[in-house]
């Protein structure tokens, strides 16, 4: 129990997040479900880590505007010292 | 029972007819069943409705003209809230649309709302909304399954003809397993998800839901396509539907897998099995195989999505999500306060799981260790899928009751046991009804190779002539 205490107060920094002491029941199983993973070291042997399905290259947006907009042209208000955009929570 | 896109086909479809009769099944049932987190207002929507009727008498109906369609509340809508499911976005209004929303438009369908759904796509069940469960409505005592779950329980009491559901570990195939509805996990890119809220880059897929096979495609064909503006977006075959046909059984061979089949409660055995006999007495060749890796695909599954949630889900930091209602002193306190009080309990779980799978010191014992047996489960489905479709109930039970698993995490996520697998692949899986029981419907799932979408519509609809659960609903 010290230790998961431990490891949920890690977690807790890391994740930027509250976390309460009854977590820990859950967080514990889980890890104990993700080690069985372990198993399969050996049939993976020599295999390399597959982090997107197709292995192509991902093709990046052309870094173009599509259409320009003047930042200024949006601005209707200042409010408290922020920009205010028109769009936010607009129909 | 006629399909939607029959009526289309025979200019049978009303739209302000089937509107008003959605409308009253919506004003009866939506209180109980709680499927819509949004519903459009109804004079604007009866407007559309009658602009497409217009546009159906001149003859010049697009593919989708005064369709009604829902959409799952992760995908973005310029003109309705999107809020994923979560108090952290009940805010949120898109400043545009999802690549998919703007095929619909195009098509001319009619979106009606946004629906209810597991907290960013994080659930099995429709339990882990921000705005409350989701029930079941052939049985309302039940789960709908999720994490698109007001899809899958919109298009079982028919407030809407087709729904948009979003994929990464079986969160629309399990709502329909278990609201006897149909839905398609695509192949990884066949669908843009710009627009949509990222859960786990890797693994999730927009995909088409409605009450039948057919219309399931319909809708698959109007939301797929190259998209530059999405990076994994990939060029591919597309469908045509003039094309499509219940597969030949002689010509069809089904690859059932054995340890899905073994781990399923017999109800959903027995069911399933009927269903493949009466293939193999058609002609299919059918053959039960073993998966090497299907005991590592849950582990391997959830390392994944929750290493890659908890990278998504850093961007929601206290600043721009939280409706300015907290106002903490510094940037650290405000960030750690708005995300602890505006997460549900099962998404802070995944994040603290995602950072701890990819600490120092655990990085390789778990992360890279799963992107490795990724790999093997990977290979494996794309061998055994080059000639055959692998199939095997959607879910192992039937719908479970509502609290039922809300507790245990394992338990709630042994129910992806069979549909994980499709997501680690990228291969595309369709599930389809196949029974409908006291203890709630059961399905069927096919998985077949990338870019093998039709031939899972034309088994789909071999395997729905077999059953003869074409169109059903629940209320």
């Amino acid at each position: 129990m010290e230790d998961c205490e431990k490891t949920l107060s890690t977690l807790s920094r890391l994740a930027r997040l509250e976390l309460q002491p009854e977590d820990c029941e859950a967080i514990e199983s889980i890890r104990e479900f993700f080690s069985t993973l372990s198993e399969a070291k050996r049939l993976v042997e020599g295999k390399q880590p597959l982090y997107h399905v197709w292995e192509t290259e991902s093709h990046l947006r052309i870094q173009e505007a599509y259409h320009q907009v003047n930042i200024k042209d949006l601005m209707v208000e200042v409010e408290e010292g922020f920009v205010k955009f028109p769009w936010r929570g607009k129909q | 029972m006629t399909t939607i896109y029959q009526q289309l086909q025979t200019g049978d479809y009303d739209p302000v007819e089937a509107f008003e009769k959605a409308w009253e099944r919506i004003t009866r049932h939506e209180k109980t069943v709680n499927a819509f987190i949004t519903i459009d207002d109804y004079n604007k929507l009866r407007v559309k409705a009658e602009e497409a009727s217009k546009r159906i008498r001149s003859g010049e109906p697009r593919l989708l003209e005064g369709v009604l369609v829902a959409v799952k509340d992760n995908i973005s809508t310029s003109w309705l809230p999107t809020t994923a499911g979560s108090r952290m976005l009940s805010c949120y209004q898109p400043p545009y649309n999802a690549y998919v929303v703007e095929r619909l438009l195009e098509a001319g369908a009619i979106i009606v709302g946004k629906t209810n759904m597991d907290e960013f796509a994080m659930g099995s069940t429709g339990e882990f909304s921000a705005f409350g469960p989701t029930r079941n409505p052939w049985d309302l005592e039940r789960v709908p399954g999720g994490s698109s779950s007001g899809s899958g329980a919109a298009l079982a009491y028919r407030a809407v003809d087709l729904a948009l559901g979003s994929d990464t570990g079986g969160s629309i195939r399990l709502p329909g397993a278990y609201t006897a509805t149909v839905g398609l996990k695509p192949t990884y890119g066949a669908v843009s998800r710009r627009g949509l809220i990222p859960y786990a880059n890797s693994l999730e897929q927009i995909g088409p839901m409605a009450r039948s096979v057919i219309d399931t495609a319909l809708l698959y064909k109007v939301i797929s396509g190259y998209d530059p503006l999405d990076a994994t977006s990939i060029k591919g075959p597309g469908i045509e539907l003039e094309r499509l046909q219940p597969a030949d059984p002689s010509k069809l061979k089904i690859c059932v897998i054995k340890e899905v089949l073994e781990a399923s409660q017999k109800q959903v055995v027995a069911a399933f099995t009927r269903v493949i006999e009466k293939l193999e007495a058609n002609g299919a060749d059918v053959n039960y195989v073993s998966l090497k890796s299907q005991r590592y695909v849950l582990p391997t599954y959830y390392i994944i999505a929750m290493a890659e949630a908890a990278s998504n889900l850093a961007r929601y930091d206290g600043g721009i999500y939280n409706c300015g209602s907290l106002k903490m002193p510094t940037w650290e306190e405000q960030n750690i306060r708005v995300r602890s009080m505006l997460f549900g309990r099962e998404v802070k779980r995944r994040i603290a799981m995602g950072v701890f799978v990819l600490s120092e010191g655990y990085r390789d014992e778990y992360y890279v260790l799963a992107t490795r047996v990724r790999r093997m489960v990977r290979d494996e489905v794309l061998g055994l899928t080059r000639d055959c479709i692998i199939a095997s109930p959607t879910s192992p039970v039937q719908p479970p009751r509502l609290g039922e698993r809300i507790s245990d995490p394992l338990s709630l996520y042994a129910l992806d046991l069979a549909t994980v697998t499709a997501n680690l692949a990228g291969v595309p899986a369709l599930q389809l009804p196949i029974a409908t029981t006291s203890e709630g419907p059961v399905g069927i799932q096919l998985m077949a190779r990338p870019w093998g979408e039709e031939d899972l519509f034309n088994t789909g609809l071999l395997i729905e002539e077999i059953t003869g659960l074409r169109g059903v609903y629940a209320l």
